[in-house]
């Protein structure tokens, strides 16, 4: 099986370009649910499938990330019936690269096919009290800076996430775009989520949320996903390091553990290229004026003419240890993230107590033109 | 860019037609809200252009698209019995490889748009990143010539760290250490005193000058209290100066 699908991902983006456009020849009502370039995606789902149906003998470690995976699908609009469609499109591209096709393959395929959408269709179907997407407007839009963006989103329901986990968000402005956004915690009775979002060149929805989403418009939001910030069981103290937009993850970290046992001491480092980056200042300063255990250090890497602590994140934050006797979670753009967790393994902290979100772009750029600012 | 008239509501699963659907999606805005700050940038006109042709290529495929979509329906009617209305029907090799070059020529323009995109966004910012300094150092330099004035002036002394101070003032607010700011605030006061001297000369001399008019037009009506306003102009005149100078010291600050 593995062979075959090998045969189909050696043809490059001519095996996904033959799946989806069988898959939309034979089943139009699906074209809808994917965005209008698949440049970029073609291979998302596509390699996905291969990757998934040809693990199936390690089924076991498998189902939980199927159970997510189809859980999450519920935003797409994906249909249990849908799930024949697409393995049949899967089945017609293998068979179509493969020249040595035959009964026997096609049975494995279709049986290996079955059972993972099997498991997500039931996962699906066991979350059907939960909504499939919230639908959610926005009640506050802060320009904090010319690329950063604070906004303050209402689910219509209540959309339950812990600090560190993510939602994915779609505009209509950037239809079937849907994008990670680690929510800033949850304020108010009615639950309003707060999002942080650092516009880049060229990103369609990172732009669009930053600057031209406004009040009274609705996003769409999926599940949260990925694990929480706080390791289970652990009373340890925290180092939480944010670069850039990474303040969001922290700030919701903050919020759990002044709702948590009390006595965790929490140091945190907030990185930023110049002042300006420091988008959230006011609201740094009122946490720390409330709670005594929580001590805020803000650092500027590009600007040597502010009072904020100079240097390189990683480097201030380790210059500031040890922090071995500590749990640590690191969240940002991925050089600082990368960097901290490696400064911070080698002078002696477990790597198991480090947990590190890389707020990665959807795809990776053709930075051939345009460097990427920042 | 986006009131295209073009419909902006959530699209519900297949309900949309794929021309809108396509239309809509590739005219997104491209960036465009930096508008005011390309004065120097792209010519609007030529962006529009862009877009209309991007717009009427990408109606022309989704038109293509939906021509094959109804010659695949058509197929489907038309085929034996057997495969039934509820199984679809496999598309031949032919129609799979036409709409999969139609797929990429849209993929195609949608990169374009986008690079374009991120190109007007670049360039926006660095645009914006030397307003700023430009701003800065047109602030730093009227706060350098006025202290070169203030020195000049025997009447108004000036402390001596006020004259070693254009370099911090270079420094934008916010970013200072107190001494900094301390040779800041002795500068603006250096500043404000030099403006405040300056102004009162010029608004005794036009006080002489509306009464020498007034006078020479009906010498009678000349006030009594007119000469004595003009001799104790300065405490009418001291908070008018006062604010100019404050605003005289905003430049410095951003
Ligand atoms: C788990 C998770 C959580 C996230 N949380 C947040 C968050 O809270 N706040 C937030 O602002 N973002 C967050 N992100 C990133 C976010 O999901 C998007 O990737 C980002 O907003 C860019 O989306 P886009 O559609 O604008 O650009 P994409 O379509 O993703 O990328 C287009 C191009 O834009 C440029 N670009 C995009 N992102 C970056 C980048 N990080 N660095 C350099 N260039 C880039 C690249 O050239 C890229 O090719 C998170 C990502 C993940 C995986
Ligand atoms: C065994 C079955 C399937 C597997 C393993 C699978 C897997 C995946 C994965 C891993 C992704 C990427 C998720 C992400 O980036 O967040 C994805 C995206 C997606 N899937 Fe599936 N999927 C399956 C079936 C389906 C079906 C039946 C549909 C409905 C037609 C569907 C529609 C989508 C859509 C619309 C996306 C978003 C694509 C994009 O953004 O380009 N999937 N899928």
């Amino acid at each position: 099986m593995r062979a075959s699908f090998a045969k189909a991902a050696a043809a490059g983006d001519e095996a996904p370009l033959y799946f989806y456009s069988h898959l939309f020849l034979r089943h139009p009502e699906t074209r809808p649910m994917f965005p209008v370039s698949m440049a970029h995606q073609r291979d998302k789902l596509f390699s996905a499938l291969g990757q998934v149906v040809a693990l199936v003998d390690d089924l076991d470690s498998l189902v939980p990330v199927l159970q997510g995976l189809g859980r999450d699908h519920r935003k797409f609009g994906t249909l249990a019936a849908h799930y024949p469609a697409v393995g049949a499109s899967l089945l017609a591209t293998l068979r179509h690269f493969d020249d040595e096709w035959d009964e026997d393959l096609e049975r494995d395929w279709t049986a290996a096919y079955g059972l993972v959408a099997q498991v997500m269709v039931e996962a699906a179907d066991a979350a059907a009290d939960q909504p499939a997407w919230w639908d959610a407007k926005v009640v506050e839009h802060e320009r904090r800076s010319v690329d950063v963006s604070v906004l303050r989103v209402q689910p219509h329901a209540p959309l339950p996430v812990r600090a560190g986990q993510a939602v994915s968000v779609e505009t209509e402005l950037r239809p079937r775009l849907w994008r990670y956004y680690c929510p800033a915690g949850v304020h108010g009775p009615d639950g309003a989520l707060e999002l942080h979002v650092q516009a880049h060149a060229g990103g369609p929805v990172s732009s669009a949320l930053a600057l031209h989403v406004g009040v009274g418009d609705v996003l769409r939001l999926g599940p949260a996903v990925g694990e929480p910030a706080l390791l289970p069981g652990s009373d340890r103290d925290l180092l939480v390091v944010a670069a850039g937009a990474g303040l969001a993850p922290a700030k919701a970290l903050v919020a759990e553990v002044a709702a948590g046992t009390p006595g965790r001491r929490v140091h945190l480092f907030v990185g930023a290229h110049d002042d300006a980056g420091l988008y959230d200042l006011p609201d740094l300063r009122r946490l720390e004026s409330e709670h005594p255990w929580l001590t805020v250090t803000t650092v500027v890497s590009g600007d040597t003419r502010s009072t904020h602590l100079n240097g390189d994140l990683p480097e201030v934050v380790l210059q500031h240890g040890p922090w071995n006797a500590r749990d640590a979670h690191v969240a940002g753009d991925r050089r600082d993230v990368e960097r901290t967790v490696e400064l911070l393994t080698a002078q002696g902290l477990p790597r198991e107590r480090v947990r590190a979100q890389v707020f990665a772009p959807s795809r990776s750029g053709p930075d051939v033109g345009g460097k990427v600012s920042r | 860019m986006s009131d295209q008239g073009t419909p902006r509501s959530m699209p519900q699963g297949a309900a949309r037609g794929v021309a809108e659907d396509v239309a809509e999606d590739v005219t997104w805005d491209v960036g465009f809200g930096a508008a005011p700050l390309l004065q120097r940038g792209y010519d609007r006109g030529e962006v529009d252009a862009f877009l209309a042709r991007v717009r009427s290529e990408v109606g022309r495929l989704a038109a293509e698209r939906a021509a094959l979509r109804e010659e695949v329906q058509a197929l489907r009617r038309s085929a034996p019995a057997a495969g039934g209305t509820a199984t679809p029907v496999d598309p031949t090799d032919q129609a799979v490889g036409i709409l999969a070059a139609a797929q990429q020529t849209a993929d195609q323009y949608v990169a374009d748009a986008e690079s374009f995109s991120r190109m007007l966004a670049t360039q926006a910012r660095e645009q914006y990143e030397n307003l700023l300094q430009q701003a800065r150092d047109e602030a730093d330099e009227i706060v350098r010539r006025a202290a070169a004035r203030t020195g000049g002036d025997p009447g108004e002394p000036v402390d001596p760290g006020g004259a070693g101070s254009p370099a911090g003032a270079a420094v934008p607010a916010g970013g200072l250490t107190p001494e900094e700011v301390q040779e800041q605030v002795v500068y603006l006061q250096a500043f404000g005193r030099a403006c405040r001297a300056q102004l009162r000369a010029y608004l005794e001399g036009l006080l002489e000058d509306v009464e020498a008019q007034w006078g020479k037009a009906d010498p009678a009506a000349l006030p009594e209290g007119a000469r004595t306003s003009r001799n104790g102009g300065a405490p009418d005149g001291e908070p008018a100066v006062v604010d100019l100078t404050g605003d005289g010291a905003v430049p410095t600050r951003r």
